[in-house]
Formats: C-alpha cells, structure tokens, sequence
C-alpha cells in the first residue's frame, strides 16, 4: 500500500530534521521520494501530530527461557487482563506480559523493534520460537558468551583469533545478533557457590580474568566488524561501590579504542557508591563524565516503583537479592554455558535504596550524552517496558520531577547520596527522539531503522501532539498511545488500538569465519555435552520471518 | 428486596456467574458465561423478585455448575439451598453466605471479611490463596459441618476455619497467621507454618515441631512460630 503522512511534525535527529512540517511518502514498506510514490492509497492527516521514527527497544528480556520460567513462577501476574481475544489474540499480564501483549504494548505506544539480549545458545531454540510468538515488531537475540568455558579457555590464551571463530561459530548457531557478557566469570564462579568481585580477579579453576575474557571478546568484535559489538552487564552488579567496577569496565574499551565496541547495559544498576546498603550513593555525576568521554554507549535501566519480577544470567546476584527480599527464587545452571536466577522484588519509593536506583537512572538519563544513552528499564528488572513514557516524562520536565518526589513520598535519602533534585537539565523532544529511536539503532548497527530517510524501513510513529508546544501535564498522556503506528508499510495501530496483526522480522548476523581452528576445541566440548554437535543450535528455515544481516 | 432464583434447566458445562447481593434491580441482565458464551442471568435462571427490605438472594435447586458465587461481596446475604460450584466467596469483604448443601473446591479463597456456613461437606482449599499469591484468606470466618478436602488455609494471615468433621491433609501448609479448627480428623498439619493456630481432634504431628508442654510448635524448618493443639473431639 502506498501511504501518505500529510502535514505532520518531523523530528529525525539523523537528518537533524527538528520539529519541520512536512509530508513522508511510503511504498513496498520503505520510505520513498514523492515522485516515487506514485499513485497515494490512503492519507493520514498527521496535522498538528509529531511524526518519528519507531521506536528501538535496546534491552529488554521479552523471550527465552528466563521469562518463561518467570511466568510460570508468577500465575498471578497474569490476572491482570490488557484484551481480550477478539480480532487480536488475548493479552495479558501486569509486568510478565504474554507474547501476544509484548507485541501489541510495544506497538501502542511506538515501539517497532525490541531486542533479547540474554539467551544461552543451548536455549536458543527456545528463544526464537518465542520471538516467533511476539506479533508486530521486529526483533533479535543476543548469545550469552560470558560465562562460556570455551570463552575461559580462548581468553586465557590470549588468542582472538579462536575466540573470532568461537563467536562466530556460536552467533550462527544461536542466530543471534552479537555477543552479550554477564558477570563475566562471576557465573562460573557461583556453581562453586562464589562469586568474582573485581574484573581482574582469577575465575576458579580457569586461567583467566573478567577484564581478559571482556578484552578478548571485544578484540574479536571489532576484528569480525559485528553491527553490535559487545553487550556487558558489568560484574559486582547491584552491590554498592560497582561504580568503580563499572569505571574499569569503560577502561577497557578505552583501550580498544573504537567507537561502539562495548554497550555497557542497564548502567544504572552497577553504578553505587559507598561500601554497604546504609551510605549507598549515586556514582552517576562520575560515571557519565567517564561515559561522554570513551567509546563506550549504555542504557538506563530505570527503576520503576511497584512490583515487578528480576531475572539475569547474573545467579550470585539473584541469590543475594533472594536473601534480601525473601520471596520466591529459581536459580538455574545452563551446563557449561552460562546460569540464571529469578526473583519477585518490589521497589519501594520509601526505602532509601530503592530511592537511589530510581534517582540514579535519571541522573544517568540527563547527564550522558544522548547520542551515548538509550531509554530502558531492563525489562523486567525495572519495571515494565509500558512505562517508557512515564520515564521519558521526568526526563523533559524538572517540574514532573519534583510532583513525582513529592506525590510518590520518594525518601529524601536522594537529596544527600544523590545529584537528582539539584540537575535543572530538561531534555527536549529531539533528545528523546535521539534516546529512543537513532541512538539505538547506530548502537544495534540497524541502518535503516530509527530514521526517517528515504530508503529507511518504513517504521513510523505518530503522536498525537505537537512537539513544539506541549505542556507538562499533558506529556505522559500524549506519548502513551499513538495516534497511528506503522510496521514495514501497514497501519497496526489507530488511535492507540491495534487495527492489523502482522509479524515482524528476526535479525541475526552472518558471519564469515575460519571454523577449522575450534573444530578439536568443539568436538572435545560434545563428546561430553547433553545434545550433539550436529543436533546443536537452530536452521534459519525454523524461524518465521528471518532477516540475514551480512558482515 | 428477596431474589430467589431458580436454574431453568440443567447445566452440560460450567456457569460463571458473579451473583452478589447488590444492585439487585440489575441481577436480570447480569452478564454471566455459559462455557465460553456470555450472556445474560435471566437466560439461563428464573429470577422472582420480593419486596421484604432485606437484601438477600435465595438460590434454589442445583448449583453444583455454578462457579463465583458471592464473587467479592462486601453486604447482604446469599442462601444456597441445594449444591454451590467452585469458588464460592473468594475474594468476599463483607455479608454472609449459607449453603444447605455441599460446596466444590475454593470456599473463601483469599476472603478478606464475612461468613460463610457450609452444612454439608467442603472441596479442597478452603480459605486459600489463588495460584502464585502471597497470602489466602485474610480475615473473616467459614464454617464446614460436614467433613472438607485437602489444603485447608494455606497461606492463610487472618480470620478463623472451624471444619466440624474431619479434613484431608496439608491444613494450615504455610500458615502466616489466623487459626483453624478441625473438630475431627486431618492428615498432616502446618508444614512451613510461621504463625497462627491449628486445632485438631486428631492428626499427624511432622517432626519439625516440637512438644511445649501441652501444644507442638514449629514448624522448625522456617523457624515457625505457629502452634498445633490438640482438642476433644465432638460427640
């Protein structure tokens, strides 16, 4: 279908295009030039609405097997009812969404892309039938290599050339999209019951450090030229004093050097301060200076005050944040490849520590350049990916800021151990834009998503607002709900219903490599493995709608 | 206003029908579901209304199909003459509710205030948490006169369970608080209870508690505080 978007406010920040009346022409899915266009099918009068590209979800655990199992761990999340079967599938779920909700939610409010970074390859079969099941937007998923013996055993040797083809040969088998590092070590470390507490800590029983395995990895990124190249939950996450963890994490890109070879992901949650729970402290101020000045990009991980239900590779620290909240806890070990845990928690605005994970997101999400920063919450960590528009509100306005501290009864421990109440930064809408769609896909290394060029996938989302003069009090509701969302071409959202049910794509990356090297290495790992070598992984033709990015 | 209603015929699968006591002019186009079809109460039920300034529902013949009876009530009176179905006063804040009959499983799950009287027998799970939840009932009484099933009050915080004849096993499994009493006999009783009271005629006592002069506490394994006690049977 041919469409037209007449008369509607622009912002792309990659043409630097901010807040300019104009019209978008779409064809076969693409955005094209008016004398391409031809015949027009159907116009949306966008007069008066703010027209951008979709948005570009960076983090966010919406399938595999952590999720599922958080699902089947919290039935009664699933009481709350979003919609019911009717030209849609049902919907359901508070914080652990349904497949069919993560698409739609996603849609209404924008969203057109959505990334799973955290699968372990042996599950990753898994994962992409999930993917499968998530209508509307595309996707991916990230492999997890962190936590990897055959990581240990190539970064011990030093040699990227092995650790090249290792990676290369797991993305293919996983197909998935890059490679994503938990706790580096600190995994291997908890099936002893330990943990790593310094990225140049020994990991037991290997020869190796956090900070070899992070630089080696990195090393093979950059050599294989991946679109994303590492993705790292840094190691002593969550714990007060892993600012300083985090800061040696970004010394190491700075070695590497380039620009974009280490996405350091839900920052907010490896950034305290202080040496125990009771003088925990925001290292944000720090850390952003550091951030804005190395190659390296993050995401916010924004905490959401209410219930929600954590899950990460990261199993030491779900065990401690088990004995803290003292609810239910799944804890999980993937063979030789990585583990897992999950954890019901509820962040409270009272509690100080809670406090200071809220305020220390935002500081993160004014400070950081936003070319260096993306909107998340981690999903579900922080909270529900719905509330998006809730964070990107407290971003542009100080005002909303301080009703929220106020309404919410937020603990005034932020005032000492935080910047947040001082910062007079508002972000504007071209900044948003920025952190939620360009940002994104440069870090995704998704050329043509997150713009509005001609050529650019045609990924569109209309707000009915005008960027130019909205109030405060009418943000949040402006950006919860589009007044049209379109997929490749199609109309799937009007007036914040879901209208068509398409699917989206899956990317995953090919990449061309010397396998040969690893063969003694691999076959030596499935004389002993639970499936064999040939049964290992997933065919692309298993996948619905598979979308080959070549490197 | 009285409201007696009468099932028109007999049921081949399950009715979900939230009848309470309020907004009694509306019971008429209640929307209920017959299987997995919506429609309305008065398709399904005769429904014969009476001017006595009570506010009270009277529901005749069988009902043993009848799913959410009492869903969430906070006053009036509901009375089943005959069999009720399954979750009969879940999630109940206030009023009563008698059964003359026998009830399914669920009786006053996650009830929060108000009574229940069953005279005939109970199902499985009376006053229990729905699947996942962190507490079950929370306050308000249900009276069993007949005998009840297995995982009576689990997870139960308030509100009191008197089960006149005997129950099944797991009574009080993860009690937080509350107290309940089986005149009868009962299986085993309160594992990974933390506080609250069991009383019962007679039942299998776990080893994680331990004897205190004429009551067992425990249970141990979560450093319980509950209390077991055991009680003269009825005549």
């Amino acid at each position: 279908m041919t469409i037209m978007i007449k008369n509607g406010i622009v912002v792309d920040p990659t043409q630097n295009i901010d807040g300019e009346k104009m019209d978008l022409f779409i064809k076969n899915g693409k955005l094209v030039e008016e004398s391409e266009a031809g015949k027009v099918e159907k116009v949306i009068d966008a007069n008066g609405m703010t027209v951008v590209p979709g948005g570009i979800d960076i983090h966010a655990h919406i399938a595999g097997p952590k999720i599922n199992a958080g699902r089947s761990m919290r039935p009664e999340d699933l009481k709350y009812v979003r919609s019911k079967s009717n030209k849609t599938r049902c919907a359901m779920g508070k914080v652990l969404l349904t497949c069919p909700a993560i698409g739609y939610e996603y849609a209404k409010m924008g969203y057109t892309t959505a990334i799973e970074p955290a699968t372990p390859t042996i599950y990753s079969i898994h994962t992409h039938e999930e993917l499968d099941s998530i209508p509307i937007v595309d996707k991916a998923a990230l492999p997890l290599f962190g936590n990897w013996h055959l990581t240990f055993k190539f970064a011990a040797e030093g040699d990227v050339e092995k650790m090249k083809a290792f990676v290369a040969w797991a993305i293919d088998k996983a197909k998935g999209y890059g490679i994503k590092i938990v706790n580096p070590g600190g995994v291997e470390a908890w099936m002893y019951g330990k943990n790593v507490h310094s990225i140049h800590e020994l990991i037991p029983g290997f020869e190796a450090t956090p900070a070899e395995v992070l630089t080696t990895l990195m090393k093979a990124a950059v050599e294989l030229n991946l679109p994303h190249k590492v993705h790292v939950h840094c190691n002593n996450l969550g714990v007060p004093g892993s600012a300083e963890t985090t800061a040696e994490t970004i010394k190491l890109a700075e070695k590497i050097g380039k620009e974009n070879c280490l996405h350091i992901t839900h920052v907010q949650f490896n950034s305290y301060t202080g040496d125990s729970w009771k003088n925990i402290g925001s290292g944000a101020e720090e850390l952003s200076k550091l951030i804005n000045s190395s190659p390296v990009t993050v995401d916010m991980g924004q905490v959401i005050f209410g219930h929600t239900t954590t899950m990460t590779a990261d199993g030491p620290f779900e065990f401690a944040l088990f004995k803290l909240a003292k609810t239910k806890w799944i804890n999980k070990d993937v063979e030789i490849e990585t583990g897992g845990g999950i954890v019901p928690i509820t962040y409270r605005a009272k509690s100080p520590v809670n406090a200071v994970q809220w305020a220390t997101s935002l500081e993160f999400g004014l400070l950081v350049d936003p070319d260096k920063i993306v909107v998340s919450t981690d999903y579900p960590n922080g909270g529900p990916f719905v509330e998006y528009p809730y964070i990107i509100s407290l971003l542009m306005s100080k005002k909303l800021r301080e009703n929220e501290v106020k309404e919410k009864n937020v603990s005034n421990y932020i005032e000492r151990a935080t910047s947040l109440l001082s910062l007079d930064i508002e972000r504007s809408f071209y900044d948003i834009v920025k952190m939620t769609r360009s940002t994104p896909a440069k870090i995704l290394g998704l050329k043509n998503k997150g713009t509005l060029r001609i050529g650019a996938d045609a990924d569109i989302a209309i707000y009915p607002f005008n960027c130019n003069e909205v109030r405060d009090e009418e943000l949040l509701k402006s950006l919860e709900r589009t007044a049209y969302t379109i997929k490749s071409g199609e109309i799937v959202v009007k007036d914040g219903e879901i209208v068509s049910d398409i699917w989206g794509k899956t990317f995953w990356v090919k990449v061309n490599s010397e396998r040969e090297i690893i063969e003694e290495e691999l076959n030596d790992v499935f004389k002993y493995y639970t499936v064999s070598k040939n049964n290992y992984g997933v065919k692309e033709e298993w996948i619905r709608k598979p979308e080959v990015v070549k490197v | 206003m009285t409201v007696i209603i009468r099932p028109k015929r007999e049921f081949e699968v399950c009715v979900e029908a939230e009848i309470v006591p309020t907004n009694l002019n509306e019971l008429k186009s209640l929307k209920v579901y017959l299987g997995k079809q919506e429609i309305s109460l008065e398709e399904l039920f005769e429904i014969e209304y009476f001017e006595d300034g009570e506010e009270k529902i009277i529901l005749r013949g069988d009902f043993s199909k009848v799913k959410w009876i009492g869903k969430g009530m906070k006053k009036g009176e509901i009375i089943v003459e005959g069999n009720a179905g399954m979750h009969l006063g879940a999630f109940m804040e206030g009023g009563k509710i008698i059964v003359k009959g026998n009830c399914d499983d669920w009786v006053g799950g996650m009830m929060k205030g108000g009574e229940i009287i069953i005279e005939g027998n109970a199902g499985n799970r009376v006053g229990c948490n729905y699947w996942g939840e962190s507490k079950g009932m929370e306050g308000g009484k249900i009276i069993v006169k007949g005998n009840a099933g297995n995982y009576i009050g689990e997870k139960m915080k308030g509100g009191e369970i008197i089960i006149e004849g005997n129950a099944g096993d797991f009574v009080g499994s993860e009690m937080l608080g509350g107290c309940i009493t089986v005149f009868g006999k009962a299986g085993y009783v309160g594992w990974d209870m933390k506080k609250g009271e069991i009383r019962v005629g007679e039942c299998e006592i776990l080893p994680s508690f331990v004897k205190d002069g004429d009551v067992f506490k425990g249970d141990l394994n979560v450093k319980g505080e509950g209390i077991i006690k055991i009680i003269k049977k009825l005549a």
